[in-house]
C-alpha cells in the first residue's frame, strides 16, 4: 500500500453472503468479457453483474454472445430479485441498476439530458454500500471514465478493485479507475478472474502491479511547470495519475488532441491555467459530507473539545486544511458554534482557520454564498440560524463568518498553525505521493495540541505519526493525539527544502503582449515610472525610476514601497496606489517633492491601472513640472517639526481621502461583486451544463461504441451465414430461385437450371422469360397464387427430359427484412426417394411374402431371412425360428449344387426339387421351386435364395399366365382395349407401348363420328348392361379405307365407378391375312411340336424300323415254304389221276396257299412303303388319271363302274408313285365295295395352302363310327365276300402322310362315301 | 452240249424249277445247293454255253457274288439269270449291276414255274443267240 491508500482489510464475506463481483465495460468491452468468463468457474458461488453503456433504443445480444463462454445462467437483471450465486445478471437497455439488501434494484433511466448517465458508478456506488468487503468491481475497456468514482466507493469500502491492463481495446475507464488510486490491481481479464477466485476463497488481493507506472508525459511535466510558474503551486508531489487524469480532463474539454497541443494554447491562456488549477485542486466537498462522521463529531468530538476549552479558559481552535469552497469549514463552524452554544457558563471563542492552496476556491469560500443544491444537507434549523436567503442562493451570516479566517497555505511548503485543538484534512492527501503525505501529516501533527482531534478521509492513514495517537472511528479515521505524544519536529529538512521560495520573476511568466504594452507606454511617456502588480510588487522599472528604488537590507523583498527609500514618493506612491486599488483607472496628478530632493526635482506622480486579460497591473509614472511649485522651504535646522507638522497634516488629509475612497470603493466593489457573482454563476451553471452535455456525449458515444461491436459480431455472424448459406446453395441438389415482388429472378443455384433454362446472366430478368423444363404447365399459375398471398404451393411433377425423374416443386413467400417479401421456388428430386420407398414397400412386402426368402453371404453365413408364413412347411431349414440357420452349402445338395453355381456364375439358377423329407411329401408340399439369385453388395456376392412351394408355383404360372394375356393384349397393334369413363369419354386406350394415345388420336382423326357412337354403344350397353356391337368405316393413316369393328363390353367396376368397353380395330382385309398369318404360326408350332414328338420318339422310329424290315423279311422267307406247298400240290395234281379222290384235297391245299401268298404280298407292300421323305413333283393329276384308269380298265368295264372327272384338274404336288398308288387303291376299293353300278368322281380343289383331290362313290359306306378304324392296317369293315386284305387304306395314309399331307373320310353308309387327300403346296426340287 | 446250271440253297425251289425245266426242255440240268458248289462245278465242266439260273439270297456267298465271280473267271461270261423271292428294286437294281442276264421273281406255283421256265427256254435256248467263244477261265485256279 504504498499509495498510503489504506482501507479495511476484511476478508470477503464468507458463506453467509456471497461475493458480488460486478463488471463494468464499455467500447471494446465484449472481448475481455469474453476472456473473463471463459475463465471463470462456473461453481464459485459468486454473483456477476455486467453493467454495459447500451442503447436505450436496442436489445442488447449479449446474453446470446456470452452463453457459449459461460455455463452459468444468464439473465436480464429484473427488479427486485434476489441476487442468485453463479449467476449472471446483465443490465437492461434504457435501464440503470443498482443493488440494496442483495436484491437487484432496476430502474428505468432518466432521459433528462442534465442527467449524467454513469451506470458502473451507479452499480459500483450501490454495490459498495450494499456488499462492502464482499464486492468485486472490475473496469475493463471503455472509453470516459465511468466507473473510477464507484472504483473508489467499492476500494474504501474494502472491496476488491480490479481493472484490465494494457489489453484493453480503449483504456480510458481503466486508466481513469487506475489513476484513483484506488485499484488493487491491473491485469488480464483472465488474471481478473483468477484473482476474483482467489480473493473469494482466500481474501487475499492480487500483488499490485502497474498502477504508479503511469508517469507524467514531457507534455505534463511542461504543464506542471507552466502551472508552478502561473500559481505558484507546485504540483510536483501530487501523484502522477490523478494529475494526468485531471489533465486529460481538461484537454478533452477543451477539445484538444492531446496534452502537447493543449500545452501550446494553455501556454498563452491563464483563465485555461486557472481551470486547470482548479480541476487539480478541487475536491469534492459538501455541507456535512458524511453524515455520519460530523454525528460523531457533534456527539462525541466537539462536545468535549469545546468543554476542554472552556475549561482552560482558551479559544477552541480549529484547522481545516484543503477546505475548498468552504463548505466543511461552515459546517464544522455551525456545529461548534451550537456546541458553544450549548454550554453554560463561560463560552470559549471560536477561530476556526480554513485554507487551501487554491486561491479560487477560498475567494468562493469566503464570500460564503451557496446554491440551493448546496445547501441540500443543511438542516432547516441551521438554514435561517446560519444562513441569510437570497433569491437564488443562501449567504452565511456575518456571525458564522466571523468565526472563520480563510487563508491560502500550502501544507506542504508553508507554516502549519499551532495548539490547534482539531486538524480535519480530508481527502487531500490521497492526491500526495507518499512522502509529501508523511510531510503533510508531520505539518497536521505539528500543529494539533496533545488531546486534539484529528480527522482524515476515510482512504487516508495516519502512517508515520500513528504511534502518538489512538482511534476514536476506524470508519471516519477520527484520531485524538496522546496528552503524552511527543512534540515532534516538522522535519525540518523535508520542510526546509520545501519552503524554498523560488526566486519568481513574474515577468517570465508575463507574456509577450504586456511586453509590447510596455513598450508602448515607454515610447508615449519619456518618464520614470514603476509598474506593480496586484501585490504591489515591482515587475518592470521604466526609465529613471530605478534610482527610486534600493533593496532593503536583510530579506530580499519585491514589494514596491518597501524598496522605495525617499518618504515622500513612498507616501505619494502608497496613495496613488490605493486609489487605483479601489478601481480608479486613472489616478489625478499628485504633486510629489521627494525629501532628498533639493526641490529643484518636482514631479507629477500619476497612477494608471493596466488591464491585460485576467491580470492586472499598476503603472506609476512621473511627469515633470515644467513650472516647479514654490515650497515653502524646508527648515533644515532644529529638528524635523515643520516636516513632522506638513506629514501630519498630509496624513490626515490622506487619510480622509482615503475613507472616502474606500467607501466609494466599497460600494461599487460591492454591487460589481454582485454582478461579477450572478455572472459567474451563469458561467458555472453553463460549464456545467456543457459538461454533463459532454459526458452525455461521451457516454452516447461509448453506447455507440457497444452497439458497433455487437454489430460487427453480428455483421461476422451474418457473413459467416451467408457464406454458410451460399455453401449450401451451391452444393445442394435442391434447385431454388428466389424471385423479388416485382417477379424478377433475383438469385438461383446451380442445381435450378436442371429445371428451368437460367444463365447468369438471367438475375434480375423477369421469372415468366424463363423456360421450365417441367412437365408443370400451371406453374405460372401457381406462382401467381402465391404472390397473390394465397400460400405455398407443393406439387410433384415430372422432369420434362426424363418422366422418370419425380420432382417436388415449393412455391412459397418469405420474409425479407423492412417489410419486404420474396417468392422461392425450391425443387427437389425425389426420384430416388420414390424409388427408395417403392424398394421398401417392396421390402415390407417380401417380409410378408408367402415366399421363403433368404440372403446368404459370401461366408455362406445367413444374414436376413423372411418370416414367410410357409417358412415352416418347407421341407427346407428356412424356418426363421430355427435358432441356428443353416448355411446354403448344407442344405440339400441340389441347392448347394445350384448356390455354389450362382456365386460363382454370377447367373440366377432356378430349380425344382423334391422333399428328401418324407413327413414334408405326406403334407403336400413334396415338390418347391427354388430361386438363387446373385448380386453383388458393398464388395460382397451374395446370393439370395426363394423357395416356394409347388402348389404355390401353380399359382404363380397362372399368375404369369394372366399377365402374358394382358401383355399380349397391350402389345397388339390391332386389337386395342379402351375404356371409359361412366359418360362415355375414353380414359385410356391400350396398345403397343406408347401406342394407347396414338390409338385414339387416330380414332378420333379417322372416325370424327366415331367417338358420338362409341358414346352411344356405350350408353347402349351400360344402360342395358348387354353387348354391343358397331361398325366404324373412316380412312386409315395411309389413306386406305378402314373399318373398325367396335365391340362394346359393359364391365362394372365399382372402385372405379368405370365400365370399360373393348373395342376390336381391324380392317378385313388385314384381318384375313392376319387370319392366315396365325393359322401358319399355328401350323409352324405344330410341325415344330411333330418334329419335337419324332425326335422325342426316335426309338420309336427305330422300332419301327426295324418292325419293317422284319415284316419284310419275314414276308419274304414265308413265301419260300408257301411256294413249296403250293407248288408241290399242283405236281401232285398233275400226277395223281383226274378221278383221284385226292385232287379236291390238294386242289384245297393250293387255293390256302395262294390266299397266304395274296396276304403276304399285302405285307410286303405295307412294309416296304419308304418313310423316308420321296422327291416331289409337280403331278398333272389329269395324266395321272388317265393312267389309273387304265390300270383299272379290266374291273372297270367288268363291272360297268362309271368314273366321273373335270376336264382339269389341279396340280398336285408330291411323290407321283405315291399318289398313283392311292388313286388306284381308292378306286379300286370305290368299285370294290359297289353293290350295284358304281359312279366314282374324282375332284380337287385348292385349299388352306394345299390341293384337296376327292374321291367319292355311291357306295356301301361305313359308319363313323368306324372311322377310326378305317386306316388302320389289317382292319376290315366289310365280310369276306369282297376279296381284299385291309391294307389298302392304311397304305394310302402312310403314302399320304409321308408326303406332309392329310387324308379324311366321311360317309353315309348305304349313300356313299367320300375320301380327301390334302397335299401341301411344298417347294419341289426340280 | 447246253447245260441249264441251278443254284439254290433251297432244295425245294431247286427241284421245282429242275422239275419245270425238265418238263420243258430236253437238256442236261445240274442242280448246286450253294454257290461254292456251283463254282466248282463251272471250273470243271462249265463252258458258255451254260445257261446259269441263280437264287439271290444264300447263305454264305450269295447270287451277286457267283454272278461277279462268273465274270472273273471268264473272258465271255455265261448268261446268268436270277430266280429270287425277292421283288424290291434294291434287289433287282444289284442283280443287274452285277451283270445279270435277266432277273424273275420267283412264281409261287409249279404250274407258273413250268411257264415262266417254258419261256425262258424258248428264249435264251431256242431264239437267242448264247455267246459261243472259250468260256474256259483264263486262270483255270481262280475257283476259291
Amino acid at each position: 500500500m504504498e499509495n498510503g491508500v489504506d482501507v479495511t482489510e476484511a476478508r470477503p464475506g464468507g458463506a453467509d453472503r456471497s461475493v458480488l463481483c460486478a463488471l463494468g465495460a464499455s467500447a471494446g468491452g465484449l472481448a475481455p468479457v469474453e476472456e473473463f468468463f471463459d475463465a471463470i468457474p462456473p461453481d464459485t458461488g459468486m454473483s456477476f453483474v455486467l453493467v454495459q453503456h447500451l442503447s436505450p433504443d436496442h436489445e442488447s445480444m449479449m446474453g446470446a454472445l456470452l452463453e457459449s463462454h459461460t455455463e452459468m445462467p444468464i439473465l436480464q437483471a429484473v427488479d427486485d430479485t434476489q441476487l442468485e450465486p453463479d449467476h449472471v445478471y446483465l443490465i437492461p437497455p434504457g435501464a440503470e441498476i443498482s443493488v440494496a439488501g442483495g436484491r437487484m434494484q432496476v430502474r428505468d433511466r432518466k432521459l433528462d439530458r442534465r442527467d449524467l448517465h454513469r451506470p458502473i458508478d451507479t452499480f459500483f456506488t450501490s454495490m459498495a454500500a450494499d456488499f462492502g468487503p464482499a464486492a468485486i468491481a472490475i473496469v475493463l475497456s471503455g472509453t470516459g471514465s465511468d466507473g473510477t468514482a464507484g472504483i473508489e466507493r467499492v476500494r474504501r469500502a474494502g472491496g476488491l478493485t480490479l481493472v484490465q491492463d494494457s489489453s484493453a481495446a480503449f483504456e480510458g475507464m481503466p486508466d481513469a479507475a487506475l489513476r484513483s488510486g484506488f485499484v488493487d490491481a491491473s491485469m488480464s481479464p483472465s488474471d481478473i478472474a483468477d484473482a476474483c477466485v482467489v480473493y473469494r476463497e482466500t481474501g487475499r488481493r492480487p500483488v499490485s502491479q502497474g498502477h504508479d507506472d503511469v508517469a507524467l508525459t514531457p507534455a505534463d511535466a511542461e504543464l506542471v511547470g507552466l502551472l508552478e510558474e502561473a500559481t505558484g503551486i507546485s504540483f510536483s508531489e501530487y501523484k502522477p495519475g490523478t494529475m494526468r487524469r485531471r489533465i486529460e480532463r481538461r484537454v478533452t474539454l477543451a477539445d484538444m488532441p492531446d496534452t502537447a497541443s493543449y500545452l501550446v494554447g494553455a501556454r498563452d491562456n491563464t483563465v485555461e491555467l486557472e481551470e486547470l488549477t482548479r480541476d487539480l485542486l478541487i475536491d469534492v466537498t459538501g455541507f456535512f459530507r458524511d453524515t455520519e462522521m460530523f454525528d460523531l463529531l457533534e456527539h462525541e468530538i466537539l462536545p468535549q473539545l469545546v468543554l476542554e476549552a472552556a475549561s482552560a479558559n482558551d479559544p477552541i481552535r480549529v484547522w481545516v486544511a484543503g477546505c475548498s469552497t468552504g463548505q466543511e469549514a461552515y459546517s464544522i463552524a455551525m456545529l461548534l458554534l451550537e456546541a458553544v452554544e450549548s454550554l453554560h457558563g463561560s463560552r470559549p471563542t471560536v477561530q476556526i482557520f480554513a485554507t487551501d492552496i487554491h486561491d479560487g476556491s477560498l475567494r468562493h469560500a469566503t464570500e460564503g454564498r451557496y446554491s440551493a443544491d448546496d445547501m441540500a444537507e443543511v438542516s432547516e434549523a441551521r438554514r435561517s440560524r446560519f444562513f441569510d436567503e437570497l433569491s437564488t442562493s443562501w449567504r452565511v451570516k456575518p456571525e458564522l463568518r466571523s468565526v472563520i479566517t480563510f487563508a491560502q497555505h500550502n501544507l506542504l511548503a508553508d507554516a502549519p498553525f499551532t495548539r490547534v485543538d482539531l486538524v480535519t484534512c480530508r481527502n487531500v492527501m490521497i492526491y500526495f505521493q507518499p512522502s509529501a503525505q508523511d510531510r503533510a501529516l508531520g505539518a497536521m501533527n505539528f500543529a494539533l495540541r496533545p488531546g486534539g482531534a484529528m480527522v482524515l478521509g476515510s482512504s487516508e492513514a495516519l502512517g508515520p505519526i500513528e504511534i502518538d495517537y489512538e482511534t476514536v472511528s476506524s470508519t471516519w479515521r477520527i484520531y485524538r493525539k496522546k496528552v503524552d505524544a511527543v512534540a515532534r519536529s516538522l522535519r525540518a529538512g523535508q520542510m526546509g527544502a520545501r519552503l524554498r521560495v523560488p526566486v519568481r520573476t513574474p515577468a517570465f511568466a508575463a507574456d509577450q503582449r504586456l511586453l509590447r504594452t510596455y513598450d508602448a507606454l515607454l515610447e508615449a511617456h519619456f518618464a520614470s515610472g514603476l509598474l506593480l502588480n496586484e501585490r504591489r510588487e515591482l515587475v518592470h522599472t521604466i526609465g529613471g525610476a530605478t534610482g527610486w528604488l534600493r533593496q532593503p537590507t536583510g530579506r530580499p523583498t519585491l514589494d514596491a514601497l518597501s524598496m522605495v527609500t525617499d518618504a515622500n514618493l513612498r507616501l505619494a506612491l502608497g496613495a496613488t496606489l490605493r486609489e487605483l486599488e479601489t478601481g480608479s483607472d486613472r489616478t489625478e496628478p499628485r504633486f510629489v517633492v521627494p525629501t532628498e530632493n533639493d526641490g529643484r526635482a518636482q514631479a507629477m506622480l500619476i497612477g494608471e491601472t493596466i488591464r491585460v486579460g485576467s491580470a492586472t497591473h499598476y503603472l506609476l509614472f512621473t511627469r515633470e513640472v515644467e513650472e516647479p511649485l514654490e515650497l515653502p522651504p524646508t527648515p533644515r535646522s532644529a529638528g524635523v517639526a515643520p516636516e513632522d507638522t506638513e506629514y501630519t497634516l498630509q496624513l490626515e488629509a490622506e487619510l480622509l481621502y482615503t475613507r472616502e475612497s474606500l467607501q466609494a470603493a466599497l460600494e461599487e466593489q460591492e454591487t460589481s461583486n454582485e454582478e461579477l457573482n450572478a455572472a459567474n454563476e451563469e458561467l458555472i451553471a453553463s460549464n456545467e451544463e456543457l459538461q454533463s452535455t459532454n459526458e452525455e456525449l461521451s457516454s452516447v458515444n461509448e453506447e455507440l461504441r457497444t452497439l458497433n461491436d455487437e454489430h460487427h459480431i453480428r455483421l461476422d455472424q451474418v457473413l459467416e451465414l451467408s457464406a454458410d448459406l451460399e455453401q449450401l446453395m451451391s452444393s445442394t441438389e435442391i434447385g431454388v430461385v428466389f424471385l423479388a415482388e416485382d417477379r424478377s429472378i433475383r438469385r438461383f443455384n446451380e442445381p435450378a437450371r436442371d429445371y428451368f433454362r437460367v444463365r447468369e446472366g438471367d438475375v434480375s430478368r423477369p421469372f415468366e422469360d424463363i423456360v421450365s423444363r417441367l412437365s408443370y404447365a400451371q406453374l405460372d399459375e401457381d406462382i401467381n397464387s402465391v404472390f397473390n398471398g394465397e400460400g405455398a404451393q407443393v406439387q410433384t411433377v415430372s422432369h420434362a427430359d426424363d418422366r422418370a425423374r419425380r420432382l417436388v416443386v415449393r412455391v412459397d413467400r418469405y420474409e425479407l427484412p423492412r417489410d419486404r417479401w420474396g417468392v422461392f421456388i425450391a425443387v427437389v428430386d425425389v426420384t430416388d426417394v420414390v424409388v427408395a420407398e417403392e424398394e421398401r414397400a417392396l421390402a415390407s412386402l417380401l417380409l410378408a411374402s408367402p415366399l421363403v426368402v433368404g440372403i446368404w453371404d459370401e461366408d455362406d453365413q445367413l444374414l436376413y431371412r423372411n418370416r414367410s408364413v410357409l417358412a415352416g412347411e418347407l421341407p427346407v431349414p428356412f424356418d426363421p425360428e430355427e435358432p441356428q440357420p443353416v448355411p446354403l452349402a448344407l442344405m440339400d445338395e441340389t441347392i448347394s449344387i445350384a448356390a455354389e453355381r450362382a456365386r460363382n456364375e454370377g447367373a440366377t439358377v432356378v430349380g425344382f426339387q423334391r422333399a428328401a423329407d418324407r413327413d414334408a411329401a405326406a403334407e403336400g408340399f413334396d415338390e418347391y421351386l427354388f430361386i438363387l439369385h446373385p448380386f453383388d453388395l458393398v464388395g460382397q456376392r451374395l446370393v439370395g435364395a426363394i423357395a416356394v412351394p409347388a402348389t404355390h408355383v401353380a399359382e404363380m404360372i397362372e399368375a404369369r399366365a394372366r399377365e402374358m394375356f394382358s401383355r399380349a393384349i397391350v402389345g397388339h397393334d390391332r386389337l386395342s382395349i379402351v375404356t371409359f369413363d361412366r359418360n362415355g369419354d375414353p380414359i385410356e386406350a391400350s396398345g403397343i407401348e406408347g401406342t394407347g394415345d396414338r390409338l385414339l388420336d387416330n380414332l378420333r382423326r379417322q372416325f370424327p363420328e366415331a367417338f358420338d357412337d362409341m358414346r352411344a354403344a356405350h350408353l347402349a350397353a351400360a344402360t342395358k348392361g348387354v353387348p354391343s356391337h358397331l361398325q366404324l368405316r373412316g380412312q386409315g393413316p395411309d389413306g386406305d379405307p378402314a373399318v373398325v369393328d367396335l365391340h362394346v363390353q359393359p364391365v362394372e367396376d365399382s372402385l372405379l365407378g368405370a365400365i370399360g368397353i373393348g373395342i376390336h380395330v381391324a380392317d378385313y382385309e388385314r384381318q384375313l391375312w392376319e387370319l392366315k398369318d396365325e393359322v401358319a404360326r399355328l401350323r409352324a408350332e405344330l410341325i415344330e411340336e411333330r418334329e419335337q414328338g419324332l425326335t422325342r420318339a426316335d426309338d420309336l422310329a427305330e422300332r419301327n424300323h426295324d418292325l419293317d424290315n422284319f415284316a419284310h423279311v419275314a414276308a419274304h422267307d414265308l413265301k419260300a415254304p408257301i411256294r413249296s406247298v403250293r407248288s408241290f400240290a399242283e405236281l401232285a395234281m398233275d400226277e395223281l389221276p383226274d378221278a383221284s379222290p385226292a385232287q379236291p384235297h390238294m386242289q384245297q391245299v393250293v387255293d390256302a396257299s395262294m390266299r397266304m401268298t395274296s396276304l403276304l404280298e399285302s405285307l410286303l407292300d405295307f412294309a416296304s412303303i419308304d418313310r423316308q421323305q420321296p422327291d416331289k413333283e409337280i403331278i398333272n393329276l389329269t395324266d395321272v388319271v388317265e393312267e389309273v384308269t387304265a390300270d383299272l380298265d379290266s374291273v372297270i368295264s367288268q363291272r360297268g363302274a362309271r368314273i366321273i372327272r373335270p376336264e382339269r384338274f389341279d396340280d398336285v404336288r408330291g411323290d407321283r408313285a405315291g399318289v398313283r398308288q392311292v388313286l388306284v387303291n381308292l378306286v379300286q376299293n370305290a368299285i370294290k365295295y359297289s353293290d350295284e353300278e358304281p359312279v366314282i368322281e374324282l375332284t380337287t380343289r385348292v385349299e388352306d395352302e394345299g390341293v384337296v383331290i376327292v374321291v367319292s362313290d355311291n357306295g356301301r359306306g361305313f359308319e363313323m363310327t368306324e372311322v377310326d378304324r378305317l386306316f388302320e392296317p389289317f382292319q376290315r369293315l366289310h365280310d369276306t365276300s369282297v376279296s381284299g386284305n385291309g391294307v389298302g387304306l392304311a397304305i394310302c395314309k402312310r403314302i399320304v402322310e409321308r408326303q406332309d399331307g392329310r387324308i379324311w373320310a366321311s360317309s353315309v353308309p348305304g349313300e356313299g362315301s367320300r375320301f380327301s387327300i390334302w397335299l401341301p403346296d411344298t417347294d419341289v426340287e426340280r | 452240249m447246253t447245260t441249264i446250271l441251278l443254284i439254290d440253297d433251297n432244295g425245294a425251289d431247286l427241284e421245282i424249277i429242275r422239275r419245270a425245266f425238265s418238263t420243258v426242255v430236253d437238256v442236261r440240268i445240274e442242280s448246286a445247293s450253294s454257290a461254292a458248289d456251283a463254282l466248282e462245278w463251272f471250273a470243271a465242266h462249265g463252258d458258255p454255253d451254260t445257261l446259269v439260273v441263280t437264287d439271290l439270297n444264300m447263305p454264305g456267298a450269295d447270287g451277286i457274288a457267283v454272278i461277279e465271280q462268273l465274270r472273273d473267271l471268264c473272258e465271255i461270261p455265261p448268261v446268268t439269270l436270277v430266280f429270287s423271292t425277292s421283288a424290291r428294286a434294291v434287289d433287282v437294281d444289284r442283280a443287274y449291276a452285277a451283270g445279270a442276264n435277266g432277273y424273275h421273281t420267283k412264281p409261287m406255283g409249279f404250274h407258273e414255274t413250268t411257264e415262266l421256265c417254258g419261256q425262258i427256254a424258248s428264249y435264251w435256248l431256242g431264239s437267242a443267240a448264247r455267246p459261243r467263244g472259250s468260256t474256259r477261265p483264263a486262270e483255270a485256279s481262280g475257283v476259291a
